[in-house]
């Protein structure tokens, strides 16, 4: 059985367009109008993806898996 | 054209425009981006390419035996490309986190308190403000957050001050710095010496402190070594410091030349944080940072070669009138914060969270603790250091220091476990 899709989110009042996530995990993310947006919302499991949201200096991106709602990241 | 341009690089390494240094910033910023001949650099000062650059893949941070700053590089957080950069900034970034920062608040708070306390009880009518509220409380808070014995701040000073020209550029082919890089080893081999000591010891007796966090994570294996984990300390004890207390000083200077937004802020205080982002733009603490091109690429029509070192004019983009409206006016209410004054991209600031609350909450007890407040021109001096520039003495003088206007803390003020 395929691997569980992801969720990923930015929430625009924290995201300070800062760009670390865009650095981090190429491809997932782009600033625009100072803010972050997740290119794909949905997405295959990518750890670059989680790493972005434990980098994130405004804690604005969560990664959630798809279906059970869990969060698996931030969790530090 | 060219002859001004490098005397431009020239005149900006003169500490002799440290205290005025925005006109020479500007010419430097409407020619950029150009290649400074003489020294191979390439520099940019607008808004847009400044950012582009921040954020592009095709540059990078790593400036090891790059020769683009004065003295040696280490490799730190600042020095490192992803994956390692990536690594350490999730290890380190962890107590940066506006839910970790926000505990801090209370003890920001009495630190605040108790400096001004201080201040309020010598008697005097006057007080430098480098000395006995910008730098103490920015020390105090990161020591505390670390984990370094309060009564081992005073050795850190003169360290701290030397490794501060670490991220200073070589602006001028061949600038006589045998001084400074004698005093920059001198205070990494004491810094070394000293947390090789400290983590030992919390090796032993673990607390609950940002250091004993680090030290689990080097001691579960893989994550961090134990160079890395000393380089980290060491980063973070010195990143925040004179950054930070830049801030303040630029910010009270800023509020003393301009009476009517000082006034402003007074009457509203919730405009702490706005008044800390003008701070940033308008007169930013960390005015330039460098990067190495990794490929070749274009920046406007000008051809960057890889192995080419940029410059990048912080300060000049935040007063890039393509960007915001009338530039070189100091506006606490101006709320379009898109100042790059904690950079952008992968090295983006990595304590941009604490510095902000570390600055609202002194600039609003600055407002309202004193009154009369007058800047003496004549004190106001600034450090040699051309990337974290800053004065190294600003005197005011005041008819009295009122305590009881300072927003009460909660009940944790007092507490150095407020962080528990
Ligand atoms: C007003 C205060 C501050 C200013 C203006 C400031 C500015 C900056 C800037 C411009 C950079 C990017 C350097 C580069 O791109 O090469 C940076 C990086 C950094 N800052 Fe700050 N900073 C401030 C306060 C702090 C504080 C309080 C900390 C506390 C720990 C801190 C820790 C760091 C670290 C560790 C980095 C390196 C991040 C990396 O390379 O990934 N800074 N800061
Ligand atoms: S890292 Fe966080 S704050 Fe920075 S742009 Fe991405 S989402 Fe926004």
């Amino acid at each position: 059985m395929a691997e569980r899709q992801w969720e990923v989110t930015v929430d625009q009042e924290r995201c300070a367009g800062s760009g670390v996530c865009v650095a981090v995990a190429a491809g997932h993310f782009v600033v625009r109008d100072r803010r972050s947006h997740a290119l794909s919302p949905v997405t295959a499991p990518d750890d670059a993806v989680l790493d972005a949201a434990e980098t994130c200096p405004m804690e604005a991106i969560t990664v959630r898996e798809s279906g059970t709602g869990t969060l698996l990241a931030p969790v530090e | 054209m060219t002859t001004t341009l490098t005397t431009g690089l020239a005149r900006l390494a003169d500490p002799a425009s440290r205290a005025h240094p925005y006109p020479l910033l500007r010419e430097l910023r409407e020619a950029s981006p150009f290649t400074d001949p003489a020294s191979g650099i390439v520099v940019v000062g607008r808004r847009a390419d400044c950012e582009t650059v921040l954020r592009s893949p095709r540059v990078g941070s790593n400036r090891l035996g790059a020769g683009i700053t004065k003295v040696p590089q280490q490799p730190n957080l600042m020095n490192l490309d992803a994956p390692d950069h990536t690594r350490l900034r999730r290890l380190a970034g962890k107590a940066f986190k506006p839910r970790v920062v926000e505990r801090w608040r209370p003890r920001v708070r009495a630190i605040v308190r108790e400096l001004l306390t201080d201040i309020a009880a010598s008697g005097a009518d006057g007080v430098d403000m480098v000395s006995a509220f910008a730098y103490p409380l920015p020390v105090r808070v990161i020591c505390e957050m670390l984990g370094v014995p309060r009564e081992d701040h005073p050795v850190f000073e003169k360290w701290a001050h030397s490794i501060a020209y670490t991220v200073d550029p070589q602006l001028v082919p061949g600038e006589l710095t045998t001084e400074v890089e004698r005093n920059v080893e001198e205070a990494r081999a004491g810094f070394v010496g000293y947390f090789s000591r400290l983590i030992a010891e919390r090796k032993r007796e673990p607390r609950a402190d940002v250091l004993s966090e680090l030290i689990a994570a080097e001691e579960g294996g893989d994550q961090l070594d134990e160079r890395e984990l000393i380089l980290t300390c060491v980063l973070l004890l010195v990143a925040g410091h004179e950054t930070t207390a830049n801030l303040i000083l630029n910010g009270v200077l800023g509020l003393l030349r301009h009476p009517d937004q000082l006034r402003l802020l007074r009457e509203r205080p919730e405009l702490a944080e706005a008044a800390v982002e003008e701070v940033l733009r308008y007169d930013a603490p960390a005015q330039m940072v460098t990067r190495i091109a990794r490929e070749p690429f274009t920046l406007g029509d000008h051809e960057v070669a890889a192995g080419q070192p940029l410059l990048l004019l912080l300060a000049a983009a935040n007063r890039d009138p393509r960007q915001h409206h009338e530039p070189d006016r100091f506006d606490i209410t101006r709320g379009d914060p898109g100042h790059l004054g904690f950079a952008a991209g992968p090295h983006f600031c990595l304590g941009s969270v604490l510095a902000r609350m570390e600055g609202a909450i002194a600039l609003d007890a600055f407002a309202q603790a004193f009154v009369e407040p007058k800047l003496d021109e004549a004190s106001l001096h600034y450090r040699p250091h051309v990337a974290v520039r800053g004065p190294d003495h600003l005197r005011i003088t005041f008819q009295a220091v009122r305590l009881d206007s300072l927003p009460a803390a909660g009940p944790a003020e007092e507490s150095e476990a407020a962080h528990g």
